[in-house]
Formats: C-alpha cells, sequence, structure tokens
C-alpha cells in the first residue's frame, strides 16, 4: 500500500528508512546521468583504483535499446579497416539521411507546378539564405549517391560477399541501386529548366519502348502524351514519397540482413564454402561502442566536411533557362547514369535496346548469386565471373561513350560551329562568345578572313573580303538575311577587330579554325560575327556562316576520284551558296564572363 | 598495413579529427552565411540581365514588327522606347525654377507691403520687425535696387525658355506627345508600378477601338489565350524596362519617338456630319454580287459630289497615316497592298482587269474604300479591310483621301 496514491520515495522511506532510501536515490541517479557508473564506480575512478568486477551496466542500455541494439554489438577486427567494405555501403546509408534532410529542406521551397517550379528555383538562388547551397548539396549527394550504390555493388561482387547465405541481401542490394537511379532521375525533372525537361524527355521516352503497353506506361509516367503539369506532379510524388519510402523499407530489409548475417571477411581469411562472420574470436572483437562509434562519427564529420567544401567551390547544381517544349537544345542526353541506355538504342530496336536489354540486364544482376554457385570468394578461383564482369563493365563504359550526343547523331556542320559559339551555360560550359567582356564586344562587322590562313591574313583579307562581297553581291543576300532575323542594316562594311579587343579576337581565330576544320562540307566558307547595339546595355550578335553547298548523300559529302567535295552549281553556272545564322543577345550585367 | 585498422587507431584522435572537422564545416557554413545576402544579389542581377536578353529575341521576334525595333513605335502600335511611358518630364527642371522664383516675387510683395502698412507694421514685435528688413535687404542685395523688374526678367527669361524647350519637342507634339502632361501611368491613372503596367499589358493585351488603333494588342500571355508563357513575359517586361535603365532622357529620345500612346478621349472617333456612303457600309463579300447595283449607284453619288469639290492630299495623307491608320495594314505587301506605288499599281495592273474595263482609277479607288469587298485583289483575303469608311468619311475627306492617293504614282513595288 503507497503511502501516495501512486509509488513514491515515501514508500522506499517507509520501506527502507530514510538513510538507506536517500543513498540507494542518489545511487540510482548517479548510475542513470553517467549511463552506469554509481557513487562507488565515481569514487573508485577519482581514486585511480581497478574498476569494479561487477557486470558493466554500461551494457545494459546497449542490450536492450531499439536503437543501439540496430547495430552489432563487436565487428570482426578484419572488416573495420577500409578494405574489404571501402566504407561503401556506410557512404551509401549516410547519403539516404543526407538526401532525405536536404531534400525536405528544399521541399518548403518548392511547388511541383511547370508555373512556378522554376520561378521557386530563382527564389531559392536569389531569396533564400542557404538556398543554394542547400540544393547544391541535395544534387551532388544525389549524384554522389548514385556512384556510391554502384561502386558498393562492385566491391560486393569482386569480393564474392553476395554468396551463399548473402544472396538475398544482393537481391535487395540491386533494388536499392535502380531505386536510387529512379530517385535521382526523378529528382531530375524537378527544376523545371531545359536540362531537366529534355534529359527528363529522352530518359521517359524509353518506357515508350514497353512492348504492348508502351503508350499506357507513357501516359501513366508523363500524366499525358508531352511532359506537362501532370508528369511533373507524378515525378515529385516518386520523388517524395513513393521511391522513399521503398528505398526505406529495402534499406531496412537490406541492413538487417547484413547484421543477421555479419559482414563478410575478406576472401582471404576463408576457406571456399565458409562463413565465419559470426564467430568472431575475443581477440578480434572491435566493440561498438566506443571503438566504431567513434570512428562512424568521425567519417559523418568527415564526410560531410568534404560535401560543404565541394559544394563552396567546387560544385554549383546546373540550372539552365526555363523548360521549353518547342525548343529542343543541341547535344541533349540523358542523365550520365542512364547514358548507357541511351547508348544501347543507338544500336537500333527501340524496344530491345531501350527495355528489354536494360531489363534482362538488371534481372540478371538480381539472380547472379543464385546462378553463380561456385562456393569460393577469391579471385584467382572466380576467373569466369571476373571476366564476365569485366565484359559487362566494358560494355557499360562503350554504350556510356555510345550515349554521348557526340556519338552517331549527325549534325549540320555550320549548326554545330554557330552552337559552339553562342549556347547557353549550361554544365558550366558556355559559347565562345559569351564570356567576352562586354567591353571588347566593339560594334561593327568584323570576318573570320581576318583570321584564315594564307595570304589573306590580317587586315589585308578584310579589305579583300569587302570587295569580293560588292562584287559578287553577296553583300546584298546577306543583308537580306539579316533583314529575316529582325535585323535591318542600311549597309555593312567589314573592318579589322580593333586592337584593343584581344578577347574577340580570339574567338573569330576559334571561329576561323572551325570552319577550316569543316571546310570539305564547308567548301568556301566565310564566318562573320555582327555586333550591333540594341539597348544601353545590351548588345546583339549575329554570327553568320557562308558556304558553297556541296553534293552529299546520306549525311556525307560525296568526292571525286581525287578526293575533293563536288560543289553544286545553280542553272546559269554559278555556285549555289547558303547561310545559316544565329544571334543573342548580351547584356553587361550578364556575368558570363567572370 | 595501417589502412586495414581504422584509419586511425587511437580513439582519442578519432574525437580529435571528427571535432575538427566539425568546427570546420561550422567555420564553413558561417562563411557562406556571411557572403549569402552578397551572392542572392548578384544572382539576382545576373538573371535579371539573361531575362533581359531573352526578352530582347522576343521582341525583336514578336514586338518590333508594331512597335519598332528599336522601339521608337510605329502607326500600329506606340513607342516603348519612349520618355513618355518612363514618366521623364522635360519642363520639370524649369517649372522649378519658375516656382522658385515666383515664390520669391510673392515674398517680396508681401515684405514690402508689410513694410508700407503701418497697421501691419504696428503689430510686429522687434525680433519681427528686424527679420522682415535683414529678408528684405537680402533681397535687394541679390537682386539690386529693384528686385521685382529684375525677377520678373528672370521670369521671363524661364518662361521664354520653357516656349523653347516646347517648340524643340513640337513634332513630338504633332504625334501626339503632351508635354504637359508627359507621364502615360498618369494619363492612365495607374496606381501601380510600371512594371507592373507593362506586364498586365503583356498578359491581357489591350483590347482598343479601331477607330484610334487599327488593331488591338493581343493577349500574349497562355492564360489568355495567348501564345507565351509567363516567365517570357517577364523577360519581355524586363526588357522594356531596360529601355529605362539609369537613362538620362534626352530631347533626342524624345523626337526619336516615332508615335506616342493615344488617349481614347471624344474626338478621336471622327463623327462626320454628312457622310458619304451610309448604305453601303459591312457588305460581306458574299453579298456583293447580290447588290451590286446599289454599290454601283452610291458610288456614283459620292464621285458626283466629290466632283465639285478639290482635295487636300495632306489632310488626305494625315488621315491615311492618322485617324483612319490605313498605312497601319498597308505598309509591307503581307497584310495588304503596300501604299507605295497605289496610283500606278491601280492604273497599270487592276484597271487591265477586264471586268473593271469601264473604270477610272478615281472610281475603282473610291470603291474600294467605300466597299472594300466589291473587288478582292488576288492574294489578299476578303473582309479583312475595314467596311465603315462610308459612314466615317464626307465627301470632302474622301477627296482628300484620294488626292493623297493619286500621288502615289511613283514606281509599283509590286509590279515586276
Amino acid at each position: 500500500m503507497s503511502v501516495l496514491p501512486f509509488p513514491s520515495f515515501l514508500d522506499d522511506v517507509k520501506e527502507k528508512g530514510l538513510r538507506k532510501a536517500v543513498f540507494e536515490g542518489a545511487d540510482e541517479v548517479v548510475e542513470r546521468l553517467s549511463a552506469g557508473l554509481n557513487i562507488q564506480d565515481v569514487r573508485d575512478a577519482l581514486r585511480g583504483e581497478d574498476p569494479s568486477r561487477r557486470p558493466n551496466p554500461r551494457l545494459q542500455p546497449h542490450a536492450d535499446g531499439f536503437w543501439l541494439h540496430m547495430r552489432p554489438s563487436y565487428y570482426n577486427r578484419q572488416v573495420t579497416g577500409l578494405y574489404p567494405s571501402f566504407r561503401l555501403g556506410w557512404l551509401s546509408t549516410y547519403f539516404v539521411f543526407f538526401e532525405t534532410i536536404t531534400g525536405i529542406i528544399l521541399m518548403f521551397w518548392y511547388t511541383p507546378s511547370p508555373e512556378i517550379a522554376y520561378g521557386n528555383m530563382l527564389s531559392m538562388l536569389n531569396n533564400v539564405p542557404f538556398g543554394q547551397f542547400t540544393r547544391d548539396l541535395h544534387r551532388l549527394g544525389a549524384e554522389a549517391m548514385v556512384l556510391i550504390v554502384f561502386l558498393h555493388m562492385l566491391r560486393t561482387f569482386y569480393t564474392g560477399s553476395y554468396k551463399k547465405p548473402r544472396q538475398f541481401t544482393w537481391f535487395t542490394g540491386v533494388l536499392l541501386l535502380i531505386f536510387t537511379g529512379f530517385l535521382s532521375f526523378t529528382g531530375y525533372l524537378l527544376p523545371w529548366d531545359q536540362l531537366a525537361l529534355w534529359a527528363v524527355t529522352i530518359g521517359a521516352s524509353m518506357a515508350e519502348a514497353t512492348p504492348l503497353v508502351g503508350e499506357q506506361v507513357n501516359l501513366l509516367v508523363r500524366g499525358g502524351p508531352e511532359m506537362g503539369a501532370n508528369g511533373l506532379l507524378r515525378f515529385y510524388m516518386a520523388h517524395v514519397l513513393l521511391l522513399p519510402v521503398l528505398l526505406f523499407i529495402f534499406t531496412g530489409v537490406h541492413y538487417y540482413k547484413v547484421v543477421i548475417h555479419g559482414h563478410s571477411l575478406p576472401p582471404r581469411e576463408e576457406n571456399p564454402g565458409e562463413d565465419t562472420a559470426k564467430r568472431v574470436p575475443l581477440d578480434r572483437r572491435v566493440y561498438f561502442i566506443p571503438d566504431i562509434l567513434t570512428s562512424e562519427l568521425m567519417w559523418f564529420a568527415v564526410t560531410s566536411f568534404i560535401l560543404i567544401v565541394l559544394c563552396i567551390w567546387f560544385y554549383h547544381a546546373p540550372l539552365e533557362s526555363h523548360a521549353d517544349p518547342g525548343v529542343t537544345p543541341l547535344g541533349t542526353t540523358a542523365p550520365w547514369y542512364f547514358l548507357w541506355i541511351q547508348g544501347a538504342l543507338k544500336l537500333g530496336d527501340k524496344t530491345f535496346w531501350g527495355v528489354i536489354f536494360p531489363g534482362i540486364l538488371l534481372g540478371f544482376l538480381m539472380v547472379v548469386p543464385y546462378i553463380d554457385l561456385n562456393p569460393a570468394r577469391r579471385f584467382a578461383q572466380r576467373r569466369l565471373a571476373f571476366s564476365i564482369s569485366f565484359l559487362m563493365l566494358t560494355a557499360l563504359v562503350v554504350t556510356s561513350y555510345m550515349g554521348l550526343a557526340e556519338f552517331g547523331v549527325a549534325t549540320a556542320p555550320d549548326q554545330e560551329i554557330l552552337n559552339e559559339l553562342t549556347f547557353e551555360p549550361a554544365h558550366n560550359h558556355m559559347g565562345l562568345l559569351r564570356p567576352v567582356s562586354y567591353d571588347q564586344l566593339a560594334t561593327g562587322a568584323f570576318t573570320t578572313r581576318e583570321f584564315a590562313g594564307g595570304a589573306e591574313h590580317g587586315p589585308a583579307g578584310v579589305v579583300e573580303f569587302n570587295d569580293m562581297l560588292q562584287q559578287s553581291g553577296d553583300v546584298e543576300h546577306l543583308l537580306e538575311h539579316l533583314e529575316t532575323q529582325f535585323l535591318s542594316l542600311p549597309t555593312l562594311r567589314f573592318t579589322p577587330v580593333p586592337a584593343n579587343a584581344p578577347e574577340l579576337v580570339h574567338v573569330l581565330e576559334e571561329f576561323a579554325h572551325l570552319l577550316e576544320a569543316e571546310q570539305v562540307e564547308l567548301l568556301d566558307s566565310w564566318g562573320v560575327v555582327i555586333i550591333t547595339p540594341n539597348q544601353g546595355n545590351l548588345k546583339r550578335l549575329d554570327i553568320v556562316i557562308n558556304w558553297q553547298e556541296i553534293e552529299i548523300v546520306g549525311g556525307s559529302p560525296v568526292l571525286d576520284d581525287n578526293g575533293n567535295p563536288i560543289p553544286v552549281f545553280n542553272d546559269d553556272g554559278t555556285p549555289v551558296r547558303r547561310t545559316s545564322s544565329k544571334h543573342v543577345f548580351i547584356n553587361e550585367q550578364s556575368g558570363y564572363f567572370n | 598495413m595501417d589502412l586495414q585498422r581504422l584509419l586511425i587507431d587511437r580513439m582519442e584522435n578519432r574525437i580529435l579529427v571528427g571535432l575538427t572537422m566539425v568546427l570546420a564545416s561550422m567555420v564553413l557554413v558561417g562563411w557562406v552565411a556571411i557572403n549569402e545576402s552578397g551572392r542572392m544579389a548578384s544572382f539576382q542581377q545576373q538573371h535579371l540581365a539573361r531575362s533581359v536578353e531573352k526578352g530582347a529575341e522576343l521582341f525583336s521576334s514578336s514586338c518590333a514588327t508594331c512597335h519598332g525595333n528599336g522601339g521608337e513605335g510605329s502607326a500600329r502600335a506606340p513607342g516603348l522606347n519612349n520618355p513618355q511611358l518612363f514618366g521623364h518630364d522635360y519642363l520639370a527642371p524649369l517649372d522649378t525654377q519658375i516656382a522658385a522664383v515666383e515664390t520669391r516675387i510673392a515674398r517680396f510683395e508681401t515684405l514690402t507691403a508689410t513694410m508700407v502698412d503701418e497697421e501691419a507694421r504696428s503689430q510686429l514685435n522687434e525680433e519681427e520687425f528686424a527679420a522682415v528688413q535683414a529678408d528684405l535687404a537680402a533681397i535687394i542685395e541679390r537682386y539690386g535696387e529693384d528686385p521685382l523688374t529684375s525677377l520678373n526678367g528672370e521670369l521671363a527669361t524661364l518662361a521664354t525658355n520653357r516656349a523653347n524647350l516646347i517648340l524643340q519637342m513640337q513634332s513630338a507634339i504633332d504625334r501626339g506627345y503632351d508635354p504637359e502632361d508627359p507621364s502615360r501611368m498618369n494619363n492612365v491613372g495607374w496606381g501601380s508600378t510600371l512594371e507592373t503596367f507593362v506586364l498586365t499589358t503583356l498578359v491581357s493585351g489591350r483590347p482598343v477601338s479601331s477607330n484610334y488603333w487599327p488593331e488591338p494588342m493581343a493577349a500574349w500571355s497562355q492564360t489568355a489565350g495567348g501564345p507565351l508563357r509567363e516567365d517570357q513575359l517577364r523577360d519581355l517586361a524586363n526588357y522594356v524596362l531596360n529601355w529605362g535603365h539609369e537613362r538620362n532622357w534626352t530631347l533626342e529620345d524624345l523626337l526619336r519617338v516615332q508615335q506616342f500612346a493615344k488617349e481614347p478621349v471624344e474626338g478621336a472617333i471622327q463623327i462626320v456630319e454628312n457622310p458619304v456612303a451610309t448604305e453601303i457600309i459591312d457588305i460581306q463579300f458574299a453579298d456583293v454580287s447580290g447588290r451590286r447595283d446599289e454599290i454601283d449607284e452610291v458610288v456614283a453619288r459620292a464621285l458626283g459630289e466629290m466632283a465639285e469639290l478639290t482635295g487636300d492630299p495632306n489632310n488626305g495623307q494625315s488621315l491615311y497615316n492618322g485617324s483612319l491608320a490605313c498605312s497601319a495594314c498597308h505598309n509591307l505587301a503581307t497584310v495588304a497592298p503596300p501604299t507605295e506605288g497605289t496610283f500606278t499599281r491601280v492604273e497599270d495592273t487592276r484597271l487591265a482587269d477586264p471586268t473593271l474595263a469601264a473604270y477610272s482609277a478615281e472610281h475603282y479607288i473610291v470603291e474600294s474604300i467605300l466597299a472594300p469587298n466589291a473587288y478582292v485583289v488576288e492574294g489578299y483575303p476578303a473582309n479583312n479591310m475595314p467596311q465603315n469608311f462610308g459612314e466615317r468619311l464626307d465627301a470632302q475627306l474622301l477627296a482628300d483621301l484620294v488626292a493623297y492617293l493619286s500621288s502615289q504614282d511613283g514606281d509599283d513595288p509590286l509590279a515586276n
């Protein structure tokens, strides 16, 4: 019977007497605060005596607490070093939490709607303290996570850690790799800029190739025939809800299996078919508390520090112009981790290379441990498995290379050159003309003939060019062409580039080189840059390429017996000349040049 | 190999490294925090600049046809590179000076009146009286013994300068500029910023009466059924506003403007007392053959009335380019035949058509104005030209117009 209506200290006093109750109570408080040391222990420690021999009460919370019980009590000394794990599994887990936290912060500033998503990006960059920083961290973390998870898989493969009894661990690992790829991919779309829209359009168009239900899959993913408001919302929901839920569930399963089976030892430590991970000899035990825990806290601090340094000085998440379904940027590719599928698509049938081939590949990866029944884990005894893996890696590298825009996509050389000179900042690169300092963009008309090799070199080349244009009447054509580009000029007179504009000289030199490099397809070509003022702090740059048309069959020029291209002539015997052009506006404050 | 260990074997060292990294990270994050406002400002500026670039592209392809390449405006739309839009007041500095001199004159008159008026003087205590005397002395010291004359002289000079300045703006005034009320924002009573004015105009367009603009400003935003996205409208608005960026407006800037905003005031709509042909307005192309006789009859009557009058080609020209806004469409050959060489074209090309065998050039022109669908030139759409000139013109105005068109007898740019 309690003294009060509930159990209290008074009951202790009643039972044990005041003195004893107070002492025991104090002892309990000290033991709770110090996680196991009672007053006697503290006294002993202060006196420098040996610890008491009673069972260590500090292990108590470890033995029945959930958070600490998630981790093994001790590890084998053989697996706590850099090898064999390279900390890749730990890093993958780190990134799961890192991405979750940075992602949740970003969610406060983001609305998944095509009307405001891009505006959200801008306000994150110009109005949210740490907005850019958080975005950089999240984006860098996402790209790093794909890489780390992939490397983790490679490591597991090469140390044979997927073998019995860890087959299912491997299987969930491959699922996690796929989820990671899709998480990264769905996040790609959310900024709703050109980079996002087109990378994802390419990626999502692969879904269309699914046999039988391709159209339905495509509609389901995009929420309509084209990527729009519904598509963005679906990608968002997948990115913040569906995929994270799957990722967390399977991370749990994966890690549970890791703990259940123990960390596999380096192959050299065990005989084939042997699994001693759970039998750790006393002299090889490294306890979670304090060794592993302090080590992990240190790694946590080091990794975070590296990411912070990278995001301050070396990496900024890209943001291109607002998504525009009507304008396809030249050289669009899928995100780098899907380049291999894009490359494979160039091999032929869309359904086979875009869906069946990757499907088979990933399916094969998942069942590897059930196919590869060779119990040996040492390198020398796994020649076939290693050979196959090297073949697959090589194929991955080659198809990824083939996925690049440079490979197998024929673009007219004049368009390539115009793009080379003017393209908008993307992936930290931009057209050659953009970074020229504003004050060096001298108003006037300049020609590559000033910088072409041979006798025409220098100002004499400009004089000759002016004469040539006047005589052939091409100057009229040029003016008419500019008129169609909404630029009306009364006359055109080319001048040498002013001496105080070395950066512009450099660009024109590059321009001349680019034309020379394409002199087969762009026969007898010239290029001009015309700079006109538009507003007080805004200039317009027109870049025009003019060349003589040659016979082209199937995308490549027809050559005569001497290896020269064959020019095309009009009915009256004059050569057919082609013009193509592009223009950009450059504002003084655009900051391309710092 | 030591890598085999936890990399750092001793726990103290691990703790030390970890703590150092945490502290270093905190320092770095703090450093980011310190630089955040500067970074955000520079991003803002850079983004605005790039937005202006995109706006320039849109403007040159979509807006320049009406608003002019350099934003100087045309008969179809007002100039935007325009001190009126930005509310620059050329007279303001002079007006300030004039106001200052007028205040001084009033002050001097009050002071002298006080000195003369015994009763007023008696109400002042010594200090106040001394102050009045000091004020007077100061004015006399500055403007001589007869301040009123020299102040009035100064006022006269300023007024002359002001009048001269207005005179220099005359050609702009002829095109609709009002130097006394120079702010577009004030004119329309816009309560918000210029930016929102430009933006809302872009979003929803301007439904206007064809009596003062030949065609309405289209609604450009996708919200209002137009072609452009919200961000593109912002780019465009930023481009337009960039004309006012750190701008010191000069008189040349004003005179370069080809067209000013028009006010939808009474009088802009031409109401004539004796319209020449109200019977045949709004005849659709399909109805022409049925009402052929009526058209011929009314056109013949109009020609009869005009025969007694002399057309003034100058007035015809100002009607053509101004209130009737013919030139809005009759400029490039794309929408309607160009003005240039109209008379030559009628004589050489149109009258060569056998269906017009009995026509004189004047007859053809009058019929084309009063009943545009009576004869539709191949290559141009029917029902396109306004069909209400019959009620907007009297015989004299019609004669003026015909006189102006008859003066277009140079080479026909379409003939070759």
